[in-house]
């Protein structure tokens, strides 16, 4: 069925556009001629003379001679005719052209008037633009009159239309008749028609050509659908009967398994769980738990604490950190007013809460208040003023102690420093100290006991007088204690026995679960039961308490304290109130707490100056730790040091803008420092040692100036690619590194420090800091067999001039010395410590190359780490060094241990650079 | 003069004066504040004594080659004048004696001496007196630096020099010339001391370049050379004078003579022992024998011509330079001789060459042998300075010099040189010599790019250096196209890694074995162009944001960008990084390195914090744990 768009053209026709009606009236009426369609030659055109051959425009060909009659558009039509049909049949084109216009072709051309035609034009044109007929126009209406195509599912229904095609292909949707009905549904509901007739001429019947046949098909079909029907019901049906048969066979082949159980479980045995419970009981008391039992037990614990766990209510938020400051502030607000009161013997409204805790456990330490109360009253009468007289005027040596950036110092009347400082001249003052413990106090009651009660009873004890679970006082890890100072702890006797040498020894298990093995009885006195029993009526405890918390309160240190401007001012502060380390790291850590900007916005210039008087606190303590060590418990620098750390840090989160600020001033100052001491060192002879008391010109920072710069890693991020504080410090570490010429021991221990604190700087973020490796690479190159030798592989001209230097030309050598005569150094890899003490040390050496070591391998680390090819190239250097240290010799070989870490080193270099490779 | 019986009685205490005076002396040295202090005093008062004589003309030294004859007819005031002149002469021995022991004082007294002592011993003696010329006496001038020459101590020596040089030298053109005379005389004598009897002369030969290194080498102008005022004793009018003109002028000539001819000055010191000056004598009778042609000129001494003062300067540094110098005056001299000496258009600068290349030589001596390793940073700066001058004189006077290029390929593999205080010296020159020539042949641009991005690498080069070195290597880059290969490489590699993997510099993973030798040090071995910069990428992970930004960007930028400006990261230092970091993060200050403009307005930066809150100092993993024991 080919659908022609009528718009095609005739080969017949003539062209579009050209008046035929006019060529046919020339035709028919060939007598009237239109005389301007004539080309007259007798026109303008035409010439004087006649000109043989000469083509004269515009008049016509010689054949139109012939008939010269004929108008101009006859010729050309003729033409047309004769050249262009001709043209277009040997292309062999065959389109007719049929005018569909209105009123144009056949009867009605010459029936409708224009106007007609216009109309109906019009009508046409608007018929086809109205919705209504667009709603239903089918695209191809107009083809070929009454020729509808039906169509289902999208497809033509026609000769070729398979409706069983059609039937499976959409049958999904209806599963559940299982397709059945498919067929014969659609004939009753769609039958008939056109469709049903072709279909049953081309299947006839067997009763012929289908004559009325409607009503008897019709029949048919219900009569085979309802055997259809019936077979499915009976096929349901069979299929429920073969269910319920196999449910059947189910419950017996249980039943028969139950009754086979039985003989089953007569062969299975099963565990006591009662008795094993029991056993676990018994098994935990004794403490043998076993470590799978073990975790579980911690686990039913916590799951249990969690049961029980106390429901809290949402709060509304949480704090600001202005809030918090403001609480702490007020607490210790509270606190100090509550102290002065004290002081003041003012006990109205004062519940002394914080007193009566240790009430129990202390009875003894409040009969010596007692008496040092009755003294009080007794000094009381002499005057008023004498009761704010600090403690240590009573006592006999009038030593003071000091805290000064040197550390604790004790000090007498006349302020000369006394060198070996007495327990007791401080005891007072520190046993009272709200931060320590309940066991200190003890700690310090008993040993004030000791001399108020004439102790020389007790150190010439019978040793029959002390047996197994005798409650004593022990004097804890006597060879451990500090400068003599006694910790003497409860505890019970556990064991006696016999020494080697017929004294008697006793083991003694503390109160706080400690234990010490082997005690002679001069650190063991027994308790005096007495003592103990002591019953004091209510008014005793609560006069007795209120001594107490007077003679405390005017010993301890106050809560609240005024920001320092300058750093005296805080070590004046510290030496006035705090004995201990810890004591001035509570002095600062209160002075923070009592002003942080968080309180107030005006305290922000004040923090400002207190946090630069912090950071030169942190260089004077770091200072002190170079000369002086850690010094003791007691003064605990690095402990110390960690509390400064924390209080910077804290304190640049209130205000970032002001830590970076005096920081920056800070480093601005070193800078400075380093550049008059790089100008200075150029005067100093080579050598360096131009002091006659040994010490030398070193233009490395302190060791303080180090430990901050340290302390400056944890306060900023250095990871960040510009920071404005952590590059100044980064670039100032590289210009020290690369210019501050080696002359010590202790030049090289700056170095590799500083080294350290670039790699540690810039491991974060994965740079590479090339003045530390080269400086690590020249440092391991000055332990070469050849100083002169070793020199020229070295690249910065630090360590150049030290390679030079006969202090460390010997290096290698002592290393082998020290080797040889300590046995320590064999078996271990040394480490350095900050200490002075150190640098005059035999191990020095020793300990320099194992650290360098160490340190190269750290720095291996963190650039192996980023795995980018070049990183571990960078390591060129360090591994040529390497190479050179390890170089065998005959006299001077490293000690083995050395020359293992070497190796390990190089192994882990040339790992790093595998597994680079391997990525 | 005139009243020779009055002053008898005063020369009789001027006699007894001086005696006292001179026998003084005899004490021996001893070391003492009051000593040295009566010692400064004696010499003063005999200098005044010895000045009066002199202005009363008690005291000349008209003694001349026909003292001989002129003896035999003396009086009284002749014997006196002898006997003054002893004395005289007693009293110059003490001085020098004096000066060698590094005394102040002494030289002072000397230069006094000197400036009234003028010689005119070889002045006609049949003209008048006041037409005489008065010069300085070389003689006497000669003595002091020999003596100048002698002080053993460092310091006192190179104090005495400053000071001879600042009081007697610089101010004064003749003094200035009669010092480089006598500079020259002194090293000639030590050289043949030195070859004949192979003593150690460094001392005097450090002593005299000191001086000669402060003797102000500037040739004054022509005026300048002329005004009396700047001469230490001004030639009487009569220098001016056309009369006169003619022995000045004769006068000039003897001196070319003598300068020319070194045996003349052999003759000079043969006769420092012998008062009666030969050479006086000598230039007498050539001065008779010279033709006048120079009549119309106008007259000058000897050290009034630009020219000879030209000449005697760079005979003077000639001679020194033969002797064997400490290394510290071996770098000044190095670096004193391409900027003050041979700018001054000495007739033959050519012939320093030879200085120049022994003293590079020195410097990398060791590298022949062992190419990993260079020498110490002060043979370094040696090489480097001399590598300068020959810079100078290649660029100036045309100095063949093929080897030019290695030596300073050798020279960068030592990253001292940008440590060292003349690290802008090296700078400027790896500059001129890589970017102002376009005709050099890409593997040896190639080659420096990879060495210096090498050195910085490994070489624990600071930032400043860094930065240098990689503004250097990208316009080397981009200027010289051929090289840009050294950058691209990895990508040219990607793409034949696939036929690639069985050849043997290439790796599996598409990495690139370094074919570039830095052990060599001859460019054209070093197969630099073959190789890839992945030293840039190494130095993207630098510490300074600077640094790692011009290493990313650098052998990147298209062609329309502009070459960096070289001189501006001349003047990095670690100071002034540093400031610039500190600005950049606090107050009113400008923008990094790269955006000085942009960010002006900025007030101050808010300062990032750690959010760890630090429990210790030292960590447990931080770079310290295992090392260095914290309790």
């Amino acid at each position: 069925m080919a659908k022609k768009r009528g718009s095609k053209r005739s080969l017949s026709s003539t062209p579009k556009g050209l008046p035929q009606k006019k060529a046919r009236v020339v035709e028919a009426s060939s007598s009237s001629h239109n005389p301007f369609e004539i080309a007259k030659s007798s026109n303008a055109r035409s010439v004087k003379h006649h000109v043989h051959n000469r083509h004269v425009p515009g008049s016509s060909a010689p054949q139109s001679k012939l008939n010269p009659h004929t108008s101009a558009l006859a010729r050309s039509l003729k033409r047309r005719k004769d050249v262009l049909r001709q043209e277009l049949l040997d292309k062999k084109k065959s389109n007719a052209f049929v005018d569909k216009r209105i009123g144009e072709s056949g009867a009605a051309k010459f029936n409708m008037t224009q106007e007609d035609k216009m109309l109906a034009r019009i009508v046409r044109e608007r018929s086809r633009r109205s919705k209504r007929t667009a709603r239903f126009a089918l695209e191809d209406d107009d083809a070929d009159g009454g020729g509808m195509t039906l169509t289902h599912g999208g497809k033509v229904i026609d000769e070729s239309y398979n409706p069983q095609d059609h039937v499976i292909l959409s049958d999904d949707d209806e599963d559940k008749y299982s397709g059945n009905l498919e067929k014969v549904d659609t004939e009753l509901h769609f039958g008939g028609g056109a469709f049903d007739r072709a279909k049953r001429n081309s299947a006839e019947s067997a009763y012929g050509p289908s004559s009325g046949a409607g009503g008897r098909e019709l029949g048919d079909v219900y009569r085979s659908r309802k055997m259809e029907l019936d077979e499915m019901i009976a096929r349901k049906k069979m299929e429920k009967a073969e269910r319920m048969k196999r449910k059947e066979n189910q419950v017996e082949t249980f039943e028969e398994m139950d009754e086979s159980f039985k003989e089953l479980a007569s062969i299975l045995q099963f565990r006591d769980k009662e008795k094993e419970h029991q056993k676990h009981a018994q098994a935990k008391k004794a403490g043998m738990l076993s470590k799978e039992d073990e975790e579980m037990e911690d686990w039913d614990r916590e799951m249990k604490e969690y049961l029980f766990e106390r429901k809290v209510k949402a709060t509304d938020r949480t704090k600001t950190p202005e809030e918090i400051a403001q609480e702490e502030a007020k607490r210790l607000q509270e606190l100090e007013t509550k102290r002065l009161a004290r002081m003041n013997n003012d006990f109205e409204d004062d519940d002394l809460s914080d007193i009566s805790d240790d009430d129990t456990k202390n009875k003894r330490q409040q009969k010596k208040k007692k008496k040092r109360a009755i003294k009080k009253v007794k000094s009381a009468i002499k005057g008023p003023d004498e009761l704010d007289s600090d403690d240590e005027d009573e006592d006999e040596n009038k030593i003071e102690a000091r805290f000064t950036s040197e550390g604790l110092v004790y000090v007498d009347k006349k302020g000369n420093i006394v060198k070996n400082p007495e327990d007791e001249s401080d005891q007072d003052s520190s046993e009272e100290t709200p931060t320590e413990s309940d066991e200190s106090d003890a700690e310090s009651s008993s040993s004030s006991d000791e001399e108020d009660d004439g102790s020389s009873s007790f150190q010439t004890n019978d040793k029959s007088n002390l047996s197994v679970g005798m409650k004593v006082m022990g004097n804890y890890r006597l060879e451990h204690q500090f400068e003599g100072r006694e910790n003497w702890y409860p505890g019970t006797i556990s064991n006696v026995k016999t020494g080697d040498d017929g004294k008697v020894l006793y083991d003694v298990s503390y109160n706080d679960g400690d234990f010490e093995a082997d005690m002679i009885p001069s650190n063991v006195r027994p308790i005096k039961k007495e003592k103990m029993k002591k019953k004091e009526t209510e008014e005793d405890i609560r006069k007795k308490k209120q001594l107490k918390a007077k003679v405390k309160a005017r010993s301890s240190m106050p809560f609240v304290f005024e920001v320092p401007t300058t750093l005296e001012a805080l070590h004046d502060m510290i030496a006035t109130h705090a004995s201990t380390g810890a004591d001035a790291s509570l002095v600062i850590q209160r002075i923070y707490a009592a002003n942080s900007v968080r309180l107030n916005k005006n305290n922000k210039e004040k923090m400002q100056n207190f946090y630069d008087v912090l950071l030169r606190r942190f260089i004077a303590v770091g200072d002190a730790v170079h000369s002086s060590g850690d010094g003791g418990p007691d003064l605990g620098r690095y402990e110390q040091l960690n509390a400064l750390t924390k209080i910077l840090y804290k304190m640049a989160q209130d205000s970032p803008q002001c830590a970076g600020a005096v920081w920056g001033r800070r480093l601005g100052i070193f800078q400075k420092a380093l550049a008059k001491r790089l100008r200075d060192s150029e005067l100093v002879s080579v050598d360096g040692c131009d002091d006659d008391e040994g010490q030398h010109f070193s233009a490395w920072p302190s060791t303080g100036t180090i430990l901050l710069l340290r302390a400056l890693g944890h306060i900023f991020p250095v990871t960040d690619k510009r920071h404005p504080v952590v590059t100044p410090a980064l670039l100032l570490l590289g210009q020290t590194i690369a210019q501050a010429p080696v002359r010590s021991h202790y030049d090289l221990v700056a170095g590799l420090f500083c080294s350290g604190l670039m790699i540690e700087y810039t491991k974060g973020a994965k740079r590479f800091p090339p003045e530390a490796l080269a400086f690590l690479a020249g440092v391991l190159r000055l332990f070469s067999l050849n100083a002169v030798e070793a020199a020229s592989g070295i690249h910065l001209p630090t360590l150049e001039i030290a390679a030079k230097n006969p202090i460390f030309a010997l290096m290698r050598r002592s290393v082998v010395a020290h080797a040889e005569t300590s046995e320590n150094a064999q078996t271990s890899l040394t480490q350095i410590s900050l200490d002075k003490k150190m640098l005059s040390d035999q191990s020095m050496p020793t300990a320099l190359i194992c650290s360098t070591l160490k340190l190269v391998e750290i720095a291996v680390s963190n650039i192996d780490r980023s795995i980018g090819g070049s990183e571990t190239e960078v390591m060129l250097e360090i591994h040529r060094s390497l190479l050179h240290i390890a170089q065998k010799s005959k006299r001077k070989s490293m000690p083995p241990i050395i020359l293992k870490a070497i190796k390990n080193s190089l192994l882990v270099l040339s790992a790093g650079i595998k597994r680079s490779e391997e990525h | 003069m005139s009243s020779l019986s009055a002053s008898s009685s005063s020369a009789r205490e001027k006699w007894k004066q001086l005696k006292i005076l001179l026998k003084e002396s005899n004490t021996n040295y001893e070391n003492g504040v009051d000593f040295h202090r009566k010692e400064a005093h004696r010499f003063d008062q005999l200098r005044k004594l010895f000045t009066s004589l002199i202005a009363n003309g008690e005291l000349n030294f008209r003694r001349n080659g026909n003292n001989q004859e002129v003896e035999e007819e003396q009086d009284a005031k002749q014997k006196w004048n002898a006997h003054l002149q002893t004395q005289y002469n007693v009293y110059i021995d003490q001085l020098c004696d004096s000066i060698k022991h590094g005394n102040k004082y002494a030289l002072r007294s000397m230069c006094g001496i000197i400036a009234v002592s003028c010689c005119q011993q070889h002045q006609k003696p049949q003209q008048p007196q006041e037409m005489r010329i008065r010069r300085v006496d070389v003689n006497l001038v000669h003595r002091m630096v020999d003596a100048l020459s002698c002080v053993q101590e460092d310091n006192v020596a190179s104090e005495m020099a400053k000071m001879a040089a600042a009081e007697f030298a610089n101010p004064y053109v003749d003094g200035k010339y009669f010092v480089m005379k006598s500079i020259k005389r002194c090293s000639v004598e030590v050289y043949d001391l030195m070859q004949s009897k192979k003593e150690d002369v460094t001392v005097v030969a450090d002593n005299l370049t000191t001086l000669l290194l402060l003797v102000d080498s500037i040739a004054p102008n022509q005026a300048h050379l002329d005004s009396n005022l700047s001469l230490l004793i001004p030639s009487s009018d009569s220098a001016n004078n056309a009369d006169d003109g003619a022995d000045s002028t004769d006068d000039d000539d003897d001196e070319s003579d003598d300068d020319d001819e070194s045996d003349d000055d052999d003759d000079d010191s043969s006769t420092i022992s012998n008062d009666t000056n030969t050479q006086s004598f000598k230039k007498q009778k050539t001065s008779h024998t010279t033709t006048k042609k120079k009549k119309q000129q106008k007259k000058k001494i000897s050290f009034q011509s630009i020219a000879k003062f030209r000449k005697i300067l760079q005979e003077a540094w000639l001679s020194v330079l033969r002797l064997p110098i400490s290394s510290k005056l071996h770098k000044r001299a190095l670096r004193h001789l391409p900027t003050n000496v041979l700018t001054q258009r000495i007739p033959s600068p050519l012939r320093f060459a030879d200085f120049f290349s022994a003293s590079f030589d020195i410097g990398c001596k060791n590298d022949d042998n062992d190419s990993t390793s260079g020498s110490g940073s002060t043979d370094v700066i040696t090489s480097l300075l001399s590598l300068q001058g020959l810079f100078h004189l290649m660029t100036t006077q045309n100095l063949e010099y093929p080897k030019f290029y290695t030596s300073l390929y050798t020279l960068m593999s030592h990253s001292t040189v940008f440590h060292v205080k003349h690290r802008i010296q090296f700078c400027t020159l790896l500059t001129n010599c890589l970017m102002k020539s376009q005709m050099l042949p890409a593997y040896v641009i190639a080659s420096f790019c990879k060495r210096l991005c090498r050195t910085c690498v490994c070489g624990g080069v600071p930032p400043s250096g860094s930065l240098f070195v990689l503004a250097l290597v990208s316009n080397l880059l981009r200027r010289h196209g051929e090289c840009a290969c050294l950058v691209h490489r990895h990508v040219y590699n990607k793409s034949s890694k696939d036929k690639g993997n069985k050849k043997n510099d290439n790796d599996d993973n598409g990495m690139i074995m370094d074919v570039f030798d830095n052990e060599t040090n001859d460019p054209a071995k070093s197969r630099a162009l073959e190789s890839s910069l992945w030293e840039l990428d190494a130095l993207e992970k630098h510490y300074h944001p600077a640094v790692s930004a011009l290493a990313k960007t650098c052998g990147t930028e298209d062609n329309k960008t502009p070459p960096y400006d070289l001189d501006e990261f001349l003047l990095h230092t670690y100071k002034s990084l540093f400031e610039e970091e500190r600005r950049w993060g606090g107050g009113g200050g400008g923008g990094g390195i790269e955006n000085n403009t942009s960010k002006k307005k900025r007030k101050s930066r808010s300062v990032a914090l750690a959010f760890h809150e630090p429990k210790t100092l030292f960590q447990e993993g931080d770079a310290f744990s295992g090392w260095l024991s914290v309790p």
